[in-house]
């Protein structure tokens, strides 16, 4: 009886497989020394692992050339991970101690990843002080932990309401609503014509956008989750989180919203002209607006909905980590040149946060750039400028502890829960607070 | 050497060229197994073993490590969680075990036979086992889009839907759809194991069952399936494996959502260990999650017919 293997079934010859799955192998081999031979030609120079979140990655690796030509002999290894898996991807990296030199961060996990002693404060290894007063006071008090600052700012932004007017009047709405009833009772007129699911969220439960925007919206509505001693202030029914929670769920269960996982699919789903308002951070209103996409020029910035207006403002920064610190004075002096060249001005403008505003429409977490005409320009192009300077005036930001940043991922489950139908409002808020309590009693 | 996927057959002991031939074979056999034993051990047990010893302590980056016995395996039993990434888990292994188990005779069946084009499809059968995991989740994440995905346009096109489906949004159709890509995922290798076996099939055994009025039922069951149990089987095995530890498409798919549609046990104990940062709950989970594989493994090979896995030259 002849006998066939897996490969010979297939009409594919052991051989031939083999040999194909070898020039797999040398080419990843191949592949593997090409990397260690940069870094060893560095050797007596330095390299730095700087590791992002991906957006823009091809203008990170623009301005990272730019600034190994600017130094000889320095170099950067940059690797980039999605922005939803991020946040655990870096705590395997840096618990494993992942060689990782200058990082992304974020307010949401500062005091966890200084717990966990892995960012050390930037003014060691540069000087903060120069920039301390041009830094925007929610990018400052977003950097800064027990008073130690430790970072310069990537961008700083706020979440914003953003809508599609053009849609909007199509289905007999012709401004923008003021209230998070009016957002209930525009959205329920416009299904009623026909726009099957006029608002969206952009939500995921490892999303940490998603949190971040629900309590924008919260602070929209007058509150934040937690009090100034990080008690959950957000059980009681009459809370503007709960209620923000049950405005969400409600649409919904009504069939008002639909759910787009990340910002990209946000973005494109907005496009689509099936949706009419949502809620996401503001540069992703220059996204919308971009002449590649379909819709482009339709979507405007309309202040947040609610009694008081607000919304969270935040920011995102450069880090130095204690693995750099460890590896020596080279590598943290070079660590603290890069980020002064990417958040900072060290010839006395902020190249690379302007760049960032103009090509990205990225916010800016530094004062001189609100009178830069460049800037203003740029931003003309595709959100209203004073409406934005009003919102931003209403920006606030969260109170945050080393466990908040675990909490929130809780809170992410659990608003997820309630989008599915699987627990309440009440259900949900009250697992949240507990674990909030729970937290807080073990690392504080 | 390779292993035997069809009829099991007994063969005589090996006659040895030596009086103490078989000492002899035993001995370099085993000096032949040392490396893969290293490699093994080293990538194997030694994180194996971390991950036991670490279930007994307190694994946090943000708080000192203490030994606190079976703490962690208590709290993760006792979480509500625990239980809802079990049931998922068993759901979604069962639907793509027996999706993939289905679509593999099938598909080998259709394989084994010869039609136009037979030469292309072989290869590109292999095509979804090239891709990695966490790109399959993300190319059917697109795929079941509710807004721009291919699937509700072409349903809608053919007029199967109305309305676009909201696939990754509904709890249910979520676990098909993860379900589906997993399946997709599992199909190539599944049916490659099965097209071997159907391959190895005597062409007289049908001539001799038609010669006796078999239909194609009587073929499939008394002729087929015998020289291909030991194959199905052997994919079962596999594919409740995979899906016991499947991991890579749902996080890129659906992120174990919504609520907690898709939160299979994997996916539960990667969230304990990196977003809650509780370590040594994460590695708790892991370790019960191997036993459970054991037990399944021991119970799948015990139907396996006696020497199906005995090396054949």
């Amino acid at each position: 009886m002849p006998t066939k293997n897996s490969f010979t079934a297939l009409g594919v010859s052991r051989r031939a497989f083999m040999h194909s799955m070898g020039l797999l192998g040398a080419g990843g081999l191949l592949a593997a020394y090409g990397g260690h031979g940069s870094r060893a030609l560095a050797s007596t120079d330095v390299n730095l692992d700087f590791a992002v979140w991906t957006y823009a990655v091809d203008e990170v690796e623009s301005n990272i050339r730019a600034w190994e030509a600017a130094n000889p002999g320095m170099t950067v290894t940059l690797q980039d991970y999605p922005w939803d898996h991020y946040k655990a991807t870096m705590v395997q990296r840096l618990a494993t101690n992942t060689p990782t030199d200058v990082l992304y961060n974020n307010s949401s996990w500062l005091a966890e990843f200084v717990g966990a002693d892995w960012v050390v404060p930037i003014s060691k290894y540069l000087d903060f002080e120069k920039y301390r007063d041009k830094i925007i006071p929610y990018a400052l008090s977003g950097m800064t932990y027990n008073g130690e600052p430790y970072g310069l700012p990537y961008y700083a932004d706020i979440a914003s309401f953003i809508w599609n007017p053009t849609v909007a009047k199509e289905y007999g709405v012709d401004r923008a609503p003021t209230s998070w009833d009016e957002v209930m009772e525009m959205s329920v007129s416009m299904q009623g014509k026909g726009l099957r699911r006029p608002i969206l969220w952009e939500f995921s439960q490892i999303n940490p956008s998603s949190l971040d925007e629900f309590i924008a919206m919260s602070m929209s509505r007058g509150g934040e989750v937690f009090d100034a001693d990080l008690n959950p202030i957000f059980e009681d029914p009459d809370s503007p989180a709960f209620q923000q929670a049950q405005f969400m769920a409600d649409t919904i269960e009504q069939g008002l919203a639909a759910t787009s996982p990340t910002e990209n699919d946000a973005v494109r789903a907005m496009n689509s002209g099936q949706h009419v308002f949502t809620c996401m951070y503001n540069y992703n209103l220059a996204a919308m607006n971009n002449t590649g996409q379909p819709l482009a020029g339709q979507f405007k910035l309309a202040m947040m909905p609610g009694s008081t207006r607000a919304t969270l403002g935040y920011v995102r920064f450069y880090s130095i980590t204690s693995m750099a610190e460890a590896r020596g004075d080279a590598v943290t002096a070079a660590a603290g040149n890069f980020i002064e060249s990417m958040g900072g001005a060290p010839d006395g403008t902020f190249t690379i946060p302007k760049k960032w505003a103009i090509n990205r429409g990225l916010g800016f977490g530094v004062l001189p750039l609100f009178d830069d005409p460049e800037v203003i320009d740029a931003f003309s192009t595709w959100v209203d400028v004073e409406t934005l300077k009003e919102q931003q005036k209403l920006a606030q930001t969260k109170n945050e502890a080393k466990w908040t940043g675990i909490w929130g991922d809780f809170m992410l489950r659990e608003l997820s829960k309630i989008f599915a139908g699987e627990t309440t409002v009440a259900e949900s808020m009250k697992a949240s607070a507990d674990k909030a309590r729970e937290l807080k009693e073990r690392y504080q | 050497m390779s292993v035997s996927l069809g009829h099991a057959r007994r063969r005589p002991a090996r006659v040895s060229r030596a009086g103490s031939g078989v000492d002899y074979e035993r001995r370099w056999g085993g000096m032949m197994l040392l490396p893969a034993v290293l490699v093994i051990g080293a990538l194997s047990i030694v994180p194996l073993s971390r991950a036991v010893y670490s279930s007994f302590q307190q694994t946090s980056p943000l708080l000192p490590s203490k030994f606190i016995g079976l703490d962690n395996y208590i709290a993760v039993i006792e979480s509500n969680a625990f239980f809802t990434a079990w049931l998922v888990t068993l759901k979604f292994t069962t639907i793509t075990v027996v999706l993939t188990t289905l679509m593999a005779v099938i598909s080998a069946s259709v394989l084994n036979s010869s039609f136009r084009g037979s030469s292309l499809v072989k290869p590109l059968v292999l095509l979804p086992w090239a891709v990695p995991g966490v790109i399959a989740g993300v190319i059917w994440r697109w795929m079941f889009n509710n807004n721009y995905g291919a699937i509700n346009t072409i349903l809608h096109a053919i007029g199967v839907i109305d309305e676009y489906v909201y696939w990754l949004g509904e709890p249910s159709l979520a676990l098909l759809a993860a379900s589906i890509a997993q399946t997709w995922s599992l199909l190539p290798l599944s049916i490659i194991l099965i097209l071997a076996a159907l391959q190895n099939i005597p062409e007289e055994q049908y001539e001799a069952a038609r010669l006796d009025g078999a239909n194609s039922w009587q073929l499939f069951r008394y002729v087929t399936f015998p020289y291909i149990r030991t194959a199905v089987i052997i994919v079962a095995l596999y594919n409740t494996l995979m899906g016991l530890t499947a991991y890579d498409i749902v996080y890129t798919m659906t992120a174990g959502g919504p609520g907690t549609a898709t939160s299979v046990i994997s996916y539960f104990t990667w969230s304990i260990s990196f977003t809650q940062l509780n370590i040594g709950q994460g590695a708790a989970l892991a370790t019960m999650m191997a036993l459970v594989s054991i037990v399944f493994i021991v119970g799948l090979l015990r139907m396996l017919p006696k020497g199906a896995l005995s090396d054949v030259d």
